[in-house]
């Protein structure tokens, strides 16, 4: 599939700056939720800055390992959307946000359990064949461990996207904190993940309070998330990759110059596709 | 009940009230500091992303009721009903309708203003009517006609004025203070990608609601002799057909069913 290059999320803070200067960022991400009316200002400015950068859609409320079905209403919402951005791919997390029809509007981390397995690939296959585009499920960062799970984040990982057959939305940042929150290695993890089905790569700042972090995306990427970075580039080859900032959101031109740091990282593991 | 139904609920019941401590049965021990802390990150960003965007999202009622009354407000909101929506967004939507069952009634007015304020910029799509387009329209045809109001466009009636305080709040940058008792009639609506709102009379709020109900130009003419003299009518309907047409207030217009044969 397409290598889209350096992307960025795209904020409401930045949506006047980038219709004015288009910045030479390769593709933005968008949060799918905050465009599901198709109306007024937010679609405006969907529409206006869709003439000049290739989008891909980003979910946090699909739910997938939700004990719930899938959400009906939302999917045909989120397939209106994708109809009308045509994107490449979308994307939501490998988690659930609530159950009983609530929504707690957080990443919640599942057991890794076969049966969490099961339930996750299913509503994946039932969300690509829906909205009839390549799905891409994506990492969280995670704060516990349950009693049940009986394997590690990585293997939980890799079983639900090969039962699925989906693509790795590969978050290096949220790798980084559940390695620290959970002891064990980020390359561990990085090794054992398939180099076929990675498609895309977020990377993000965080806030480390000592004996945990929490992943906030409100500080500018940190020296050890660009090593792990690193890593990845060189392990999976080019893979279009984007930073996230959801607080705290600098002005644009500072977001740029950080994406810069990606390309700069990435270019000699990537020198055939960059140039 | 399959076990991750159950570790869902329990989790859940958990995040919605911290005092149900069941989840921490379902959790192993960190190597570094406890259960309860890490749990708490979770309980932390469900309460402060949905407080964080009511302070965004009615930031003139946070201000007339001060911080801690308001976040008491939103805490009791937030507990009494549990998103279901997709977007958090949507989550501030219904508290109007929750003041309005705690008899905090201008409190529910500024919301519903605040909210519906909010709501118009992201909300409803669609062509507008020309002027243009009603040239052609034979004269023995106009009583007939229905106007149809645009979906970003929205009248409502509050027993205070309320505007005061969003005025003095968002655009004096004063401090606001309680709404005054007075009936207040407004007209909402949304030009480009701005939402707007003005405070109107009695007689064009009525106006308005009867275009939304179906009401033909005739029927309007004649329900607004409740309003003022018959003499004063037709220029008073002219007028502001004409003002509501510059604003692109409708979205199209037809003819009554009946009047298509004549
Ligand atoms: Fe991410």
């Amino acid at each position: 599939m397409q290598f889209l290059g350096f992307g960025l999320g795209l904020r409401t803070p930045h949506y006047d700056y980038v219709l004015e200067h288009q910045p030479p960022v390769d593709w933005f991400e968008i949060i799918s939720e905050d465009y599901l009316g198709l109306a007024g200002r937010s679609r405006y400015y969907l529409d206006a800055i869709k003439e000049h950068y290739p989008l891909v859609m980003h979910g946090v409320s699909m739910s997938l390992g939700s004990a719930d079905p899938l959400d009906k209403h939302y999917l045909k919402q989120l397939k209106a959307l994708a109809d009308h951005v045509n994107p490449p791919w979308f994307s939501d997390h490998l988690c659930w946000t609530g159950v009983h029809g609530k929504n707690m509007h957080d990443l919640l981390p599942l057991p890794y359990t076969d049966e969490a397995i099961r339930q996750v690939s299913e509503k994946v296959r039932q969300a690509q064949d829906y909205l009839q585009r390549p799905m891409l499920l994506e990492n969280v960062s995670s704060y516990i461990t349950y009693e049940d799970s009986a394997m590690t984040e990585w293997d939980f990982y890799r079983a639900v996207c090969e039962e699925a057959d989906c693509l790795m939305l590969l978050d290096v940042n949220n790798i980084y904190v559940s390695a620290f929150n959970h002891d064990f290695d980020a390359m561990d993890y990085l090794l054992a993940i398939d180099k076929k089905r990675v498609q895309q790569f977020h990377i993000a700042g965080h806030d480390n309070c000592g004996n945990h972090i929490v992943d906030t995306h409100d500080h500018p990427v940190i020296d050890p998330v660009w090593d792990l970075y690193q890593a990845a580039c060189q392990r999976f080859g080019p893979v279009s990759t984007m930073i996230e900032r959801d607080a705290n959101i600098p002005e644009f031109p500072e977001l740029f110059a950080e994406l810069q740091q990606a390309k700069k990282i990435a270019t000699p593991f990537w020198e055939e596709v960059i140039a | 009940m399959s076990d991750i139904t159950n570790t869902q609920e329990i989790f859940q019941a958990y995040l919605l009230d911290n005092q149900d401590q069941r989840v921490l049965k379902q959790v192993t021990q960190p190597n570094r500091g406890t259960i309860e802390q890490r749990l708490s990150i979770y309980a932390k960003a469900y309460w402060l992303r949905l407080y964080r965007h009511h302070c965004d999202f009615y930031p003139t009622l946070r201000a007339v009721m001060g911080e801690k009354p308001f976040e008491l407000l939103i805490e009791a909101y937030v507990n009494a009903e549990p998103s279901t929506f997709p977007s958090i967004a949507q989550t501030a939507y219904g508290l109007s309708d929750y003041l309005r069952q705690k008899e905090q009634v201008y409190l529910a007015d500024l919301a519903k203003f605040e909210c519906m304020l909010q709501r118009i910029i992201d909300e409803g799509e669609g062509g507008r009517l020309e002027p243009s387009q009603l040239q052609s329209i034979e004269p023995h045809r106009w009583p007939f006609l229905q106007f149809h109001l645009h979906p970003t466009v929205h009248c409502f009636t509050s027993a205070w004025d309320v505007t005061v305080p969003w005025y003095a709040h968002n655009i004096e940058g004063k401090a606001p203070q309680e709404p005054l008792l007075k009936e207040t009639h407004i007209l909402l609506w949304r030009q480009g990608i701005e939402p707007y709102y003005l405070v109107i009379s009695p007689a064009e709020c009525w106006m308005l609601q009867a275009f939304r109900e179906g009401k033909t130009f005739q029927e309007v003419g004649d329900g607004l002799a409740d309003f003022m003299p018959a003499n004063d009518i037709a220029p008073f309907l002219i007028q502001h057909l004409q003002g509501w047409l510059q604003m692109g207030t409708f979205a199209d217009f037809s003819l009554k069913p009946a009047a298509l044969n004549n």
